[in-house]
């Protein structure tokens, strides 16, 4: 009798917290990953009766689960492509895309290599291999070796479309997986050359930036688009967010979850203290 | 009674066939659809891996070929070093000191393979480059010295069984007509142990094979026809892992990544398929004579 009460007991509970809370479903890009995770954490420790679960697996597998009714928000590194608006539309809604922060990469070198300043050109060369010793773009004479990022990661793709513009990064590239790996790579090796998201600059001694035509990656310069190497990114929803959903974003674009971008490493939407 | 559980085996065991099965399955599943877009030979022969460049690029050759690389450069130091560590113990030391060194052993082959990653990315890599002057640690040689180094416990020890389990008889026979250690290793232990030796470089080839950390690690993932054992290289496995995360569903890429793991299928299965004639040649042999 007692199994019997405890069991039910237990039912009634569950049910409870049920009906009480809402779900709201998030997938998507990796690089969106932490930004959504910290989100999540923070809102719902202010709403204990929403639950929030986030998935990263690429934006195109968040887009296309938003698309079929899988998932309330989508994470998205890029702009929906024709197809995906399109598919969209036939399915009955608008989807509503929403700049959470902007994201921006450095190309890096080992600290002890002296070259800090490289045109976008000229990184295009070196990873496309035209360009394979340090002393062509003014260094000491040492082979350079390509470290890159595999090739279905978010920071790969905006490599692949700022620097590379259709050009294909030469096969003997060292590949990671990660940007601590690449630090890593970079940070041990004086001949190596790579790129990071903005947040990673600082997490090692053994590395430095390499600046653009004498640009160097800054937050102002990331958000106004003159910094060549940056890019939004987006959370998309169906149509005009509303309920839970809209409160959840509203609460990303407040101060209190843009200063969660810059704490991971982005740049956020407009200044915060 | 009896009945019931002889039912539960019967049924649990046709449940994991069935289940093997079907991951078989799943897997070709995934792969055919590739075909509609990619012509089979681009996929086989095709010298370049580029699934996201526009047009992509889905040749595994260069994989195949680093794989074949990193497994035979990781298995020419595997098996030698196994024999030699299991003569060590059986041979050299004292019968308490091949105990200890067997449970040494033992738990050397169950420590994570992301360990040994590390060491050569963090310890191995470095001194590569800076002490050797190598362009880059992450490549072939790095590789295949970790995934040895996680390999040769289970060669070693399945070594050190057989020869401990070598019917006395035979050995003492030897001794008798005044053979010496070392001549009865040589001119009688290991001739009757060429059956099972093979099969244990087919299976320690199976483990190299199939895995994908420490090559994810340590290999520099550069999809290029590598000319010397100092070049990156990336492998099958390797490759599935990196990019699977982050391929959208239902796309060539994603048919392609699943060719490459039927690919791996086919080929682990063959070298086991191998192992176990090699073995059952050699048995009969020993049966006749």
């Amino acid at each position: 009798m007692k199994k019997v009460f405890f069991v039910l007991l237990v039912l009634s509970v569950l049910s409870f917290s049920v009906f009480a809370t809402t779900n709201i479903v998030i997938v998507g890009s990796t690089t969106v990953l932490p930004i959504a995770q910290q989100w999540a954490q923070a809102y719902m420790k202010l709403n204990p009766n929403v639950n929030i679960s986030v998935v990263g697996n690429g934006s195109g597998n968040g887009i296309k689960a938003l698309l079929d009714g899988v998932a309330d928000i989508a994470d998205s590194s890029r702009w929906m492509s024709d197809s995906e608006i399109k598919y969209a539309i036939s399915k009955g809604f608008f989807p509503f895309p929403v700049v959470v922060s902007y994201d921006a990469i450095a190309p890096v070198v080992n600290a002890n290599n002296p070259v800090r300043n490289l045109s976008l050109d000229q990184l295009k060369q070196i990873y496309e291999g035209k360009i394979t010793n340090w002393s062509q773009v003014g260094g000491p004479d040492m082979s350079i070796v390509v470290v890159t990022r595999d090739n279905s990661s978010g920071t790969f793709e905006v490599w692949a479309e700022k620097v590379m513009r259709g050009g294909l990064v030469k096969p003997g590239a060292l590949t990671v997986a990660s940007n601590a790996e690449v630090v890593r790579a970079i940070a041990g090796n004086k001949k190596a050359i790579g790129y990071v998201g903005l947040g990673y600059l600082e997490s090692s001694p053994n590395i430095s930036e390499v600046a653009i035509s004498g640009m160097k990656a800054d937050i102002k310069a990331a958000r106004s688009g003159s910094y060549p190497l940056a890019r939004a990114l987006f959370m998309i929803t169906r149509g005009i967010p509303s309920g839970e959903v809209a409160q959840f974003v509203n609460f990303g674009l407040s101060p209190v979850g843009q200063k969660i971008v810059s704490e991971v490493g982005f740049v956020p939407i407009y200044e915060v203290k | 009674m009896k009945s019931k559980i002889d039912l539960l085996i019967l049924i649990s065991g046709w449940i994991s066939v069935a289940i093997i099965v079907a991951i078989t399955f799943f897997l070709f599943y995934n792969w055919f659809p590739l075909f509609k877009t990619t012509n089979p030979i681009e996929f086989f022969f095709g010298t370049l891996w580029y699934p996201t460049a526009v047009p992509p690029f889905y040749g595994i050759l260069p994989l195949l070929d680093a794989t074949l690389w990193i497994s035979t450069l990781a298995i020419l130091i595997t098996f030698p070093s196994a024999f030699v560590l299991a003569v060590f113990m059986t041979h050299v030391v004292p019968k308490r000191m091949q105990y200890i060194l067997k449970v040494f052993l033992e738990i050397f082959s169950s420590m994570p393979s992301v360990i040994l990653g590390l060491i050569g990315l963090s310890i191995v890599a470095p001194y590569f480059q800076n002490t050797l002057n190598m362009d880059t640690g992450q490549n072939i040689l790095n590789a295949a010295l970790m995934l040895s180094l996680i390999t040769i416990p289970m060669p070693t020890s399945m070594m050190e069984d057989f020869i401990n389990a070598f019917p006395p008889e035979q050995k003492e026979g030897a001794e008798a007509l005044g053979a010496n250690k070392f001549e009865t290793l040589t001119k009688v232990i290991l001739p009757g142990l060429k059956g099972p030796f093979a099969s244990i470089a087919m299976l320690s080839l199976g483990r190299i094979f199939g895995e994908t950390m420490i090559v994810l690690m340590v290999a520099g993932n550069a999809a290029i026809f590598p000319t010397s054992i100092f070049q990156p290289a990336r492998v099958l496995s390797a490759t599935i892992a990196s990019e699977m995360g982050e391929t959208p569903v239902d796309t060539p890429h994603f048919y392609a990544l699943f060719g490459i793991g039927a690919v791996l299928f086919i080929l682990t299965f063959l070298i086991n398929v191998v192992g176990e004639i090699v073995r059952i040649k050699y048995e009969r042999q020993m049966m006749k004579e």
